[in-house]
């Protein structure tokens, strides 16, 4: 595994994007430099 | 008999009178209870806007100290990733895959300390603190309106006693 990309809806929210670099590099066993956090952009809004 | 009904015939007739001047002069009422259910009432009412500007900058400055935070955590773990590169390699000398082992401990020792001194801080009453160690120098940035020097030297005190090799602190009060 070289690395991960998250695209999420809420991701615009950088305390999310930390968190969820925390968890996935604490679950997956990933230095968090190798984890990529994008906000999903939503079609209808 | 004749009397009685020309007195309730003038009782009738004033009344009609007086309902009579009442409508034709139609003055408007101070009250009017129709308009209150029509639609254009509702233009009438105006939306006032609560809008809490502090909350929102609160927030950002919180965002701003996440992004900082996420930097740091992703310079750390490109270091850690290096160092633990170093120590299971074959090309290296036994001193410096020790070296390198004890940079790796070292920085597991700063990263709980930062973590421990942030929720000191956050426990002297500030809604956010940043703290960054760099061997002997601490940076610390708080979020708080007022700043004065009894405050910092409250900081920095408990900086020193989380973190004793700490000979340069500076604290960073950034207000909204």
């Amino acid at each position: 595994m070289i690395g991960i990309l998250v695209v999420a809806e809420g991701a615009n929210d950088k305390s999310i994007q930390n968190s969820l670099i925390k968890t996935l590099s604490s679950v997956l066993q990933i230095s968090p430099h190798r984890i990529v956090i994008e906000e999903m952009e939503l079609e209808d809004k | 008999m004749n009397k009685k009904r020309s007195v309730w015939f003038l009782t009738l007739f004033s009344l009609v009178a007086v309902v009579t001047v009442f409508y034709v002069s139609d003055r408007p009422s101070p009250f009017d209870g129709i308009a209150l259910f029509s639609d254009d009432t509702i233009d009438d009412v105006g939306l006032v806007e609560t809008s809490s500007t502090n909350e929102e900058s609160f927030a950002s400055k919180s965002n701003a100290f996440e992004e900082m935070r996420m930097e740091v955590t992703d310079k750390r773990s490109q270091l850690r990733a290096q160092l633990t590169q170093k120590v299971g390699s074959n090309e290296f000398t036994a001193e410096e895959k020790d070296e390198a082992y004890n940079k790796i401990e070292q920085l597991v020792k700063i990263d709980s300390t930062e973590a421990m001194l942030e929720l000191i801080i956050k426990s002297l009453g500030y809604d956010d603190a940043l703290v960054r160690i760099e061997e002997s120098d601490v940076m610390i940035d708080v979020v708080s309106n007022e700043q004065s020097s009894k405050k910092a030297s409250e900081i920095i005190y408990a900086v020193k006693r989380e973190w004793p090799q700490a000979f340069n602190v500076e604290v960073n009060f950034s207000g909204q």
